[in-house]
């Protein structure tokens, strides 16, 4: 229950008259049931726009070009728009979204927005939705008395909690988590955190977690997979990603987190993400790369290393 | 507010048609102006309230192209002023001839004819005579006369007289022609000189009852003079058409081309200097209100409360009813309300910007409050005021139009309400006089339309959300 | 917040306005209007007693005869109040206290219906007109532009939308009265199918009036909704597209709400406290331009009645009326103000 196989996915933006933007340019991983795989990357490396296209929510001139996402097994791409709507889309993939700020509708209140999905998409009526939403948000560990308040009512960590049971209200079997914690102050995120594990547990949902900060990914991510410029560089579990890092990006984001211990000095990897209309023809990140060889000017393949840990990098094959 | 410079405004506003468009319609209304100033002479406006000076011209005429459309031929309305004129002797009577040859392919007889003329005699009065001949050949004699004697001396003086188609004596002398050339016995009451002159040859001839000869006329006045200082000044022949011009006449006879084109550079200069005025006055009252603060600020915008909540139509006709209403005080007035707006949005972003670090930054380096804001705010407010003006303009040149409509207008500068509100005054709605309605009504619209669509583009170079949408 | 700290705030706001703008008036009109009216009751005052051949009989002295003139006339004007100059406190503030509270006193040459020449009574007459026909065309307004406004944000950069932009651009440069004009020349000269005059020609007693009074409201209320609307959809539509582009209109999408939904519910609910801003402000602002349009149609309400007591410089209905529409204007701010509050939740606690 709630695997998921995707191969070769792409996503493109097409604006008028520019080049298409290839935000998503061939991604392949394994998210296995029950487990937690997260995406880290510097912000406009795609990974927002993975996380909107697999639950075909890209914002026009957005469009997935190819690829194959497979839940348990069932081809999604092979479904239409309406059977992709009633059965996949928050049924059985459900969202966190980005800025949980904006992401709820100010003129309505909490219990409204929660029992929405349960009426329109399990046909339940509003009494019954009204208790369904009271749980969810007591399994979130807000009370139920929230269900009459307004958004502007609640302090951030308050409305990405009930974020959460929203995306949790049809029992989804994956949650793909977009940036959950950003905006958020330290203590506040780490009750997200936990929230997030203590639901994983409860509840067995497959989580894919979706952040630039690599202390989040380390609380609650079996696998990691690390992305620059709409592709992953480096994809292992997460022990293995951060005992022997492969990939010079990987290396530069582990050196430039600021550690307790470490030396007084952050080190920032110089320059900055190429332009996805236009990206290098070879290594996307050749041009910032201190270990480049002149093999980089062509696109290296993704290199198995064992143990499930692969890398994208000619330095290793 | 982002401040764009010239050059990528102008690339970012290029892409939208609409503002290219309105712009294009900006560059005809310019060249219609500068064709009224160039061809219509400035007296032919000024004269605009002097009936005499329109008198030549037909009443509630529509515009000629409306023969074009329909089916029938209407006669156009024909001003002559330029006759051929020939001279010769008589023994001692010097014979004067001034001829006026027009077409006349008309299906529809004209309203009337008015011959006028201007001698100098002395102690002997001149004789007239006036004929016209068809395009079948005949020759009718109109009329006949002597002028008055002069009373004192033998001097040669001026002396002006008119040949109207209404006076009996054509009847008469008509009613000779039918009976001695055609044998018609007919009573000079059943005939219509402009009728009969312009009809074919036949039995009902006197009325028009046969129909209209089309052709090339001629009407030839024959001066006999006698003094040797006596002379002909000048004439002229007014052939009453029901159609006239480019867009026809009112009920005043007033030739509302003249009104029409004129009216396009005063609409367009009302419009502009009270946008434009209107928007700098607004920006400084905003701008500086909002730099300043406190208290001078409360009690400007208080100020300006109390200038938005006045109602504006109401106190702009009660101050043209008691102030006056010369075309610079109705300027005046309108912007006495159209800097309220700007102002407000003027004042938010003076607050927003004062806020931002940099200038503070500037002020604690010493900058006066003067180089503040005319480096650093008011810059920035300019995309938004450009803006602003283009929206602007179009409701100044409608209040003005209203204000005239309603008949506070100026009353020596005729604008285009000007000449809707003699229309509704007429009743031209309702007696289907359209054309009096039509034209200025269209280039009201028209000149809106212009900045409306300018102000569109503009707003949406300027403003990033709005583009591409 | 206290709800009623806000009101009485408001409240003081709006009558200190209402004061100004009574001032404002009377000083505009003051100097002229006064002129104008001692001269008429002195030539009325000259013109009735030298009528009276009676009374005239009684004087032997010419002299005397103008004396008598001259006191008679004297007195009117001073029981009419007009002795002290029109900038006079004490002229200016019994008068303004009167017209604050509604009082606004007797008119000079216009009367109503039944002979009166109470200017409430006046004022009172022509409103529900006024209201009628302004009122029904606002609604009327507003809801087709909406409902279209809605639609077109929806199918954003299609040729529904276009369309709608591009109605809205045209409509709004045309001048209401000068398409009064057209329809008038349209429907009523050519086609014959409403009348040129929206005045019905039986007296209001009548009691067909009410029946003619929607017959002839017809002409000017298709004219003002159709010129209306457009604009109305073109700002809706610029909100909603706002609107429409964010996050949770994605997520409810996404929740599987339907679109009918989510356009009317949360988009436009959203969108609604400035929807009713304008609505609240045309209404208002309508009532301004109501004059001119009110004097193409000949509709007999307050805007008609204010031309004529320009025309005639009627001071005390002039005041009135000016009064009236300002405090209009004001209600409807105060009114938005409320309701603004009542439709955004963010506005009404904290």
């Amino acid at each position: 229950m709630g695997g998921l196989e995707v191969e070769g996915l792409r996503a493109y933006y097409f604006p008028a008259d520019r080049p298409p933007i290839r935000a998503v340019d061939g991604v392949s991983f394994e998210l296995k049931g029950g487990s937690s795989i997260g995406f880290v990357g510097e912000s406009g490396c795609g990974k927002s726009t993975l996380g909107l296209a697999l639950l075909r929510l890209l914002p026009s001139p957005g469009r997935i070009v190819s690829g194959a996402v497979r839940l348990d097994g069932l081809d999604l791409m092979g479904l239409t728009e309406g059977e992709f709507g009633r059965s996949i889309r928050w049924r059985r993939i459900s969202m966190v979204f980005q800025g949980a700020m904006n992401a709820l509708s100010p003129v309505y209140t909490i219990g409204h927005q929660l029992s929405e999905p349960l009426i329109y998409r399990l046909g339940l009526s509003k009494g019954e939705a009204r208790r369904l939403s009271i749980e969810a948000l007591e399994e979130v560990g807000l009370g139920g008395d929230l269900m009459d308040r307004y958004p502007h009512e609640l302090s951030g960590g308050m409305k990405q909690r009930v974020m959460i049971a929203m995306a949790l209200a049809l029992r989804p079997e994956i949650l793909i988590a977009d940036e959950p914690t950003t905006a958020l102050d330290v203590i506040v995120q780490a009750q997200i955190l936990n929230l997030l594990k203590d639901l994983r547990e409860r509840l067995g949902i497959s989580i894919m977690l979706l952040t630039h900060d690599l202390g989040v990914i380390s609380e609650i991510a079996d696998a990691i997979a690390v992305m620059y410029a709409g592709e992953i560089v480096e994809l292992g579990p997460s022990d293995l990603i951060y005992s022997s890092p492969k990939h010079p990006y990987t290396k530069g984001l582990m050196a430039a987190a600021p550690r307790i211990r470490g030396g007084s000095k952050i080190a920032s990897i110089p320059g900055h993400p190429p332009d996805l209309g236009n990206p290098p023809k070879g290594c996307r990140f050749g041009p910032r790369c201190s270990a480049a060889i002149p093999a980089c000017e062509r696109p290296p393949p993704m290199v198995e290393l064992g143990a499930g840990h692969s890398v994208r990098c000619w330095l290793y094959g | 507010m982002s401040a764009l410079p010239v050059g990528s405004l102008w690339k970012e506003y290029r892409r939208y048609r609409s503002g290219l468009a309105g712009l294009a319609l900006l560059a005809s209304l310019l060249a219609l102006s500068a064709m009224a100033i160039a061809l219509v002479p400035l007296d032919a406006y000024g004269q605009w309230n002097n009936p005499s000076y329109w008198s030549e011209y037909p009443k509630a005429a529509p515009p000629a192209w409306v023969n074009y459309i329909t089916g029938l031929k209407l006669p156009e309305h024909l001003v002559l002023k330029d006759p051929i004129i020939d001279r010769s002797a008589i023994g001692r009577v010097k014979v004067i001839t001034h001829t006026f040859r027009f077409a006349f392919p008309y299906e529809a007889f004209p309203d009337d004819f008015v011959f006028k003329f201007s001698l100098k005699y002395g102690a002997s009065p001149p004789l007239v005579e006036l004929s016209a001949e068809r395009p079948d050949g005949v020759r009718m004699l109109l009329a006949r006369s002597a002028m008055p004697p002069r009373s004192e001396g033998s001097e040669a003086r001026a002396y002006d007289s008119a040949i109207f188609s209404t006076d009996r004596n054509l009847r008469v002398n008509l009613a000779n022609h039918l009976a001695e050339r055609l044998g018609i016995l007919a009573s000079p009451d059943g005939i219509s000189p402009e009728r009969m002159i312009f009809a074919k040859g036949g039995p009902s001839m006197a009325d028009g009852g046969t129909g209209v000869l089309k052709g090339d006329y001629a009407f030839q006045a024959r001066f006999f003079l006698l003094g040797d200082q006596d002379d002909v000044i000048s004439s002229s022949l007014v052939i009453g058409g029901k159609v006239f011009g480019l867009f026809g006449t009112d009920d005043l006879r007033r030739d509302l081309s003249v009104g029409i084109l004129w009216g396009t550079p005063i609409a367009l200069s009302i419009g502009i200097s009270v946008a434009v005025l209107s928007a700098l006055i607004g920006l400084a009252y905003g701008v500086i209100s909002g730099y300043h603060g406190g208290r001078l600020d409360e009690l400007m915008m208080r100020l300006n409360d109390v200038a938005y909540a006045i109602p504006a139509l109401p106190f702009l006709i009660l101050l043209a009813l008691s102030l006056g209403r010369s075309l610079l005080y109705v300027i005046a007035y309108l912007i006495l309300f159209g800097w309220v707006g700007i102002a407000k949005v003027a004042r938010s972003a003076a607050l927003q910007i004062k806020a931002a670090p940099y200038i503070e930054a500037v002020e604690l380096l010493g900058a006066s409050s003067w180089r503040v804001i005319f480096r650093h705010i008011v810059p920035q407010l300019i995309p938004y005021a450009i803006a602003n003006i283009a929206l602007s303009v179009p409701a100044a040149i409608l209040a003005e139009a209203g204000l005239s409509f309603l008949g506070l207008g100026d009353p020596r500068v005729p604008t285009w309400g000007q000449i809707l509100h003699d229309a509704q005054l007429h009743g031209a709605a309702a007696r289907g006089l359209w054309w009096w309605a039509l034209s200025p009504g269209m280039m009201l619209a028209l000149s809106s339309l212009a900045f409306v669509m300018i102000g569109y583009a503009l707003d949406r170079a300027l403003n990033p959300r709005m583009r591409g949408i | 917040m206290a709800l009623k700290g806000f009101l009485i705030q408001r409240a003081l706001n709006m009558a200190a306005i209402l004061l100004i703008t009574v001032l404002l008036t009377m000083a505009i009109l003051g100097p002229s209007a006064d002129a104008i009216l001692k001269r008429a009751i002195e030539q009325e005052t000259r013109t009735e007693i030298l009528q009276n051949k009676e009374l005239v009989g009684k004087f032997k002295d010419p002299g005397e005869l103008e004396d008598y003139v001259k006191s008679q006339v004297q007195g009117r004007i001073s029981s009419m109040g007009l002795n002290d100059p029109w900038y006079s406190p004490k002229r200016l503030w019994t008068i303004a206290i009167r017209v604050m509270t509604l009082d606004f006193g007797q008119s000079y040459y216009i009367r109503g219906y039944g002979g009166s020449s109470n200017v409430r009574d006046i004022i009172l007459e022509s409103l529900p007109r006024t209201v009628l026909l302004f009122g029904t065309a606002t609604l009327l307004t507003a809801i087709l532009g909406i409902l279209i406004g809605a639609a077109a944000a929806k199918r954003a950069g299609s040729l529904l939308d276009k369309i709608v932009m591009g109605y809205a651009a045209i409509s709004n440069s045309f001048p209401l009265w000068w398409i009064g004009m057209l329809a008038i020349l349209l429907f009523s000269y050519t086609l014959r199918i409403f009348p040129a005059r929206a005045t019905p020609p039986i007296p209001p007693a009548d009691p067909a009036y009410p029946a003619a009074l929607l017959y002839h409201m017809a002409l000017p209320l298709l004219t003002m909704v159709s010129m209306g609307f457009g604009g109305w959809a073109y700002m809706v539509r610029n909100l909603m597209v706002g609107v429409l582009q964010e996050d949770y209109i994605m997520v409810a999408r996404a929740k599987g709400v339907p679109e009918g939904r989510i356009l009317y519910g949360h988009a436009l609910r959203s969108a609604a406290p400035p929807i009713v801003t304008m609505m609240a402000l045309a209404l208002s602002g309508s009532f301004g331009g109501a004059m001119i349009t009110e004097a193409v149609f000949d509709w007999p309400g307050l805007g008609r009645l204010y031309w004529e007591a320009i025309g005639l410089l009627d001071v005390p209905v002039i005041v009135g009326l000016t009064y009236v529409s300002t405090l209009v204007f004001l209600l409807s701010v105060f009114m938005t103000d409320i309701l603004y509050g009542i439709l955004d939740p963010r506005i009404r606690i904290g």
